[in-house]
Order: C-alpha cells, then structure tokens, then sequence
C-alpha cells in the first residue's frame, strides 16, 4: 500500500516536472530501482533523446534514480569494460550514515553535520588548496541524508583511480608526516653538540602547513579557556598522555609559552606533539567518517550517484542543486520539497516533530490531514501509512 | 626546434620524431645501407646497456655525423626491442632511457627543464628556483607510494604544488616512461627486423628474458585481489613500488610460502636482482632483521594506492585484512 501510494505521487511529480537531464547526459549510463521490497537495480540503461528520457521517468517513476559519473563511448553496453570510458567527474559524497552516534541525532542535526563538512571540502580544499574556481562544481542535496560535490573541471576528467585516491587522502590528511611540518633548526652550536628548535610553520603558511598551525593555535585557546580539572581531563584522554604529563604540560602552557608557540617555536615533550599534530589533523581535515573515504565513492570512476531532480525514494524530497553561496543557508525541508500544499490524510504510526516548508509540525499518532509535501514524507520514512484509496 | 645535438641527446622529443620523419633514409636503406651502420650498431647497442646496466650510455657526439647516427639509433633500438616480442625487456629499455634522460636533465638549466615539461603537456611555471605545477599533473606521475611524494606531504596553494628542479625531473623521468613504454606497445615490428637483427634478438632473448612458465603454479585463486594483481604487474614484468613489494613478501611469508616460492614471482621485474631481492625478502621475513614483518592492513593498501578498489569484490567489503580474506576463501 505504502508503495502504491508513493508511486502514484512519484508518478505525479514526473509527468507535471519538465525535467532537465545532466550535463552530456547521452554519454551516461543510468539506473533505476523501482518501488517494492528487495528490488533489483535496473543498470546499463542509456537516453539519446531529452524527451526519451522524461518519458522513461515518467513511465517507470523509479523509487531511486542513479547516473554515472563517467561519460562512456557506449553507456549502454552491458559490460562495463565494453562501455569506453572517456572520463569522470570527481565525486565527494558526504552522508549522515556515518557519522558517530548518528541515532541519537535528528534527521535536521544530521543534515546541518553533513553540510559542516561539505562546507569544510569547499572552501578550504576545493577553492583553497586545489585552486577551483565556483564553477568548476556542482553541489546536490541528495534528496536523502546527504550532500554530493561533482567537481567538473577538464583536468580532473581524466584522473584515475590512484590519482583520485591521492586527493581524499589529501583531504583527510592520511599519510601525513610530522617531519615535513615541524621543522628542526638550529639555534646554536657547541663543539659536537648542536641546540635545535622545533620550528612550528606560519599560520598564514598555504596548504596543510598553515592549516595545522591554525590549528594548533584554536586548540591552545580552547585549552586555556578550561578550568585546571576539565583541561586535565581533557588531555588525559588522549593516547599516551599520563596524569604527570598532563600536569606538565598544563604547568608549562604559561602566558609567556602560548606566545612563543603562536610565534612559531614548539618546544615541547614528544607525546604532547604528537597530541599536537594528531589533534589538528583531526579538527581541520575531512572526518573520514563523513566523507566516506572507505568506501569507494571518490576513487571509483565508474560509480553510479544520484540523478539530479529526481526523487529519493526514502524520503520524497527532491535531489537539488545547492549554489556554494548558498550553501550555509540551504535547508533542505524547505528547498528540497518535490510537493505541494494539497490536504491528504494519513495514519501516523510514530508521533513526529518537524519543521518543514515554512511550518513546525507536531504530529501524534493516529489519522491526521497534513500538506502532501509532508504526507509524502512521513510514507516514504515508514512513519506513516497512506489512507483513503491506497 | 632544437638543435641537431640536442635532438640526438634527447632522440624521444616531438621534434626529433619530426626530424626523423623529414630526414631519415628509407627503413630499407637504415636498416640494410652501409651508410648506416654506425646507426645499427648503436641502436644495438642501447638496447644492451639498458638491459645490463640500466642505461642506454654515452657515446661522443662531437660532429654532425656522429649525432645523426645517434638520433637514428634510437628508432632502431626500438625496433629491436619490440622484436624480442618480450613486453618485459621492452619496458626495461623505456625504464633505461627515461633514466638516462633524467640524469642528463638534472645539468641542463632551469629553462631548459620547463620546456620539457611543455613536451608532456604539463601545466608548470618557474618562479625563480621554484617550479609550480598543477596538482592534478602531479598527481599523474609523481612516485605517491613513496611518502615524501604524496601530495599531502607537499605545498600545495591555488592548485599548484611548488618543487624543485631535483623534484621536476624526477617527474618527467615517470611521464617519458610511460611515453616510450606506451608507444613500444603499440608497435609492431616490421618483419625486415627480424631478418637483419635475427642473431642479436635471439642472444638478447637468451640472455635476459626471464622465463615464465614456473610462475604462481600453485594457483592464485584465494589470493585477495590486491595481491593478484601486485602478482600479475610484476609477471607481466612492470615496476611495482616498494610498498607493493612489501605486501606480497609479507603476504606470501604469512600463508606459509618458502622463499624460494616468493623469489620466484620477482624473477620478471624489470629490474631484477637475485641477491639484492633475497637480501630484502630474507630481512622483511625476520631471517636477518629479527623482525617478521606483518602484511599491511586494507586500510594501508588503500593509502598507497595498491588497493584495486574497483577490483573489490563481495568478502573484500567484509574483511579489513588481505589475510583475513585468504583465510575465509579457503574456507
């Protein structure tokens, strides 16, 4: 019933939308799952012409929608080795799945996590470090719990798998070595003995130098602005930090020591620098978890993401394309909606807060009209069941 | 275009190709006059110093003469190469040439090092002493398995990695690798070759081809395909980095295999050496270091890029480990 339902509604939303396809959309390969329990995904599938396309929509109205992010020379062959590749966007696919303790959180603070790490790629890798201008990306609310970056630059087209892997573990500072960013100086010299200092790079220093500086400083900051037991507790609970360590280290962090290392000089015990640099990468890289670096998303060059203006099945909002001014502000249960304000009634099997369009919703359980938009939903989520003729 | 000299120290640049498609006699006359003998003879000669000493070598190219001669053998020493029908000692001989380039490069001046780049097409400026160049060129032929050449190890700002010209020309020995390598591929040998250098290729195979039939016997099926395809790079005779090497020592040590066995895959590397090789399996195996080794984890397989990540199959998404996967395949 619940399929029913959400398939005349999807139905619905792909006859009365004239939907644009992607950029080069003949050179892509689609795929389509329909609605109902455990169904196959329907792969290989390729459009010549726009109206093809729609009507395939149309017709089908498939619970999830995928596009490839390859062009191929033949999207439609049935072995992906037969398709000829001829280049892929980069992908960045950032969802709530995995983040830590993502139960505890609603559906709203997961998207707002999600999209503090979208924004993090964005600005300081992507138009940062990597030199992109705005228009070398597209960024797509991904209908579900998530956001999709496609970097569509020509140079990174023709990147392969390897060299694609060397760009997330960029972004998530893997491999990175202490030496290359602490560097030793010396200061003096005595007969065999020379004095050296450990130099900490500038925080205004391009690239991954000057982002662990900053850092660094934020957590000095955050460090001093604790009480005595807190900053104590706080620092004990890394690897390799003793009580006695701790109590050293919070003794030496004087007014006069917080100066000389925000100048640059890091004198400081081995574990509280590998505290340090292990802190920092954690703060101002990407959170593996998030970004889903594990699994093959960036690096596979054959990969299938999700068709823009389509509709996700799980949760009946619109996969949307977010302009990166706007991003900061983009909320999807207002900009992602797919439907309209008409009355349907539903049984609500959950109570239910939300706020979605521009209205809050508290919803118990039991029958209840609400606005189609949220109707749809409430379905899609198996929070509700539709009534009346389904 | 460059000049005549410099077209023969460096006989793989566009405009020496040019130069040989305008200038060349017919390859009836290179490969049969008299005239060009001297060509013949250094063309054979390349060939042999890349496979016995790992660069083609110097020869005098003081007169007109000798530099034609120099230019010419290089097309031939190709044809050579591609005549064994031995894909190992063609990409031996691509290794040998890039390498002699690089170290011819090392002494030319800066300007000189950036109009090479310009030969592969790499987005590059010097800027001073410092070079910039683009980070998606970088990470196409930088040598990432080692870590100082990661791009997270290196100055990155507004797309461009800054690197010297040590860096630079260690880049371009990759690029034109893979360019001589690329194009020895797709040669055929004409069949005039095997008439006039029959006696040469036919030593050159007897003397450095490496046979293949006693490879990976035992079969390879249960192996994860990380370590498959480590094991099918390195027999088809490419060069695989150090850390893939790593891999598949300590992976064939932990399933129990002698070392003799693991030896045995490294016999086709391009740059095989029995007692250099035997030393380093016997130090990661524990015989001399006191250390055994473990293989490293899916995680750092990923990291140095040896994961084939499209290659992944069903278990590799349920273990974390590439033994982990051998053990539950055999299961």
């Amino acid at each position: 019933m619940m399929n029913k339902f959400l398939r005349y509604q999807f139905e619905q939303y792909y006859s009365r939308t004239k939907l644009f396809p992607p950029e080069r959309f003949s050179r892509r390969e689609y795929g389509f799952i329909p609605f109902g329990e455990k169904q196959m995904m329907c792969r290989h599938i390729a459009f010549k012409t726009v109206s093809e396309y729609r009507a395939y929509l149309m017709n089908h109205a498939p619970a999830h929608a995928y596009y490839s992010s390859a062009f191929y020379q033949f999207p439609d062959a049935k072995h992906t080795d037969e398709k000829g590749w001829m280049g892929a966007e980069l992908i960045f696919d950032f969802d709530s799945d995995h983040i830590e303790n993502a139960s505890e959180l609603t559906y709203e603070e997961q998207l707002r996590r999600v999209k503090w790490e979208c924004i993090k790629l964005v600005d300081s890798f992507l138009l940062g470090d990597f030199g992109f201008d705005e228009k070398d990306m597209a960024l797509y609310f991904s209908g579900g719990r998530g956001y999709h970056c496609h970097v569509t630059n020509p140079r990174v087209l023709s990147l392969g798998s390897n060299e694609r892997r060397e760009i997330v573990d960029y972004i998530l500072g893997n491999g990175l070595d202490e030496k290359r960013i602490f560097r030793r100086r010396a200061v003096s010299q005595k007969g065999r003995w020379t004095k050296e200092r450990l130099e900490m790079p500038r925080p205004d220093e391009p690239g991954w130098s000057g982002r662990i500086a900053r850092a660094i400083i934020e957590l000095i900051d955050k460090i001093k602005a604790m009480g005595t037991e807190e900053a104590l507790e706080y620092l004990k609970s890394f690897p390799g930090i003793s009580q006695q360590g701790a109590v050293q280290f919070l003794e030496a962090l004087t007014q006069e020591r917080v100066e000389r290392i925000k100048q640059g000089l890091l004198d400081q015990s081995p574990a509280i620098r590998k505290f340090f640099l292990k802190e920092a990468i954690r703060r101002s890289s990407l959170t593996s978890g998030i970004c889903r670096a594990d699994e093959p998303v960036t690096t596979d060059i054959k990969r299938l993401i999700r068709l823009p203006n389509s509709l996700h099945g799980k949760t009946g909002l619109k996969v949307v394309r977010v302009e990166i001014d706007e991003l900061k502000d983009f909320n999807p249960l207002r900009e992602a909606l797919a439907f309209g304000r008409d009355p349907i009634k539903v049984n609500f099997i959950e109570p239910l807060k939300i706020c979605m369009g521009e209205e809050k919703f508290n919803m118990d359980k039991g029958p209840n009209v609400v606005p189609e938009y949220l109707a749809v939903f409430a379905v899609a989520r198996r929070i509700a069941t539709p009534l009346n003729q389904f | 275009m460059f000049s005549l000299p410099t077209l023969a120290l460096y006989p793989w640049l566009k405009d020496s190709k040019e130069w040989v498609r305008k200038e060349a006699p017919k390859l009836e006359e290179l490969l049969k006059s008299p005239t060009y003998e001297r060509a013949r003879a250094i063309g054979h000669e390349r060939l042999l110093n890349a496979l016995e000493r790992k660069d083609i070598g110097e020869r005098s190219l003081s007169t007109e003469a000798e530099q034609i001669m120099e230019l010419l053998s290089y097309p031939l020493a190709r044809m050579i190469a591609v005549g064994t029908m031995d894909p190992s000692l063609s990409f031996r001989y691509a290794l040998a040439e890039a390498k002699h380039a690089s170290r011819l490069l090392m002494s030319e001046p800066l300007e000189f090092v950036l109009e090479m780049c310009k030969e592969f097409d790499l987005d590059i400026r010097l800027e001073g002493e410092k070079f910039k160049l683009h980070f998606t060129d970088w990470i196409k032929y930088a040598p990432t398995y080692d870590s100082r050449w990661k791009l997270v190890n290196n100055r990155v700002d507004g797309g461009y990695v800054v690197s010297w010209k040590r860096g630079i020309v260690r880049l371009l020995q990759e690029a034109l690798t893979r360019r001589i390598s690329n194009e020895i591929r797709l040669l055929a040998p004409p069949r005039e070759v095997q008439r006039v250098f029959g006696k040469q290729i036919k030593e050159i195979k007897a003397n450095y081809s490496r046979p293949e039939e006693t490879l990976g016997k035992e079969g390879t099926g249960d192996f994860p395909p990380c370590i498959k395809k480590i094991i099918s790079t390195v027999t088809s005779g490419m060069n695989v980095s150090h850390e893939a090497r790593f891999a598949l020592v300590t992976f064939l040590h932990a399933i129990g295999k002698s070392e003799p066995d693991i030896l045995k895959h490294f016999s086709r590397a391009p740059d095989f050496d029995l007692e250099k090789t035997q030393y380093q399996v016997r130090h990661i195996t524990g015989d001399i270091s006191g250390t055994e080794y473990k293989p490293p984890s899916c995680q750092k397989l990923k990291t140095f890029g040896i994961c084939p990540e499209s290659e992944m199959d069903e278990l590799c998404s349920q273990v974390r480990h590439p033994l982990t996967y051998y053990k539950r395949s055999q299961r």
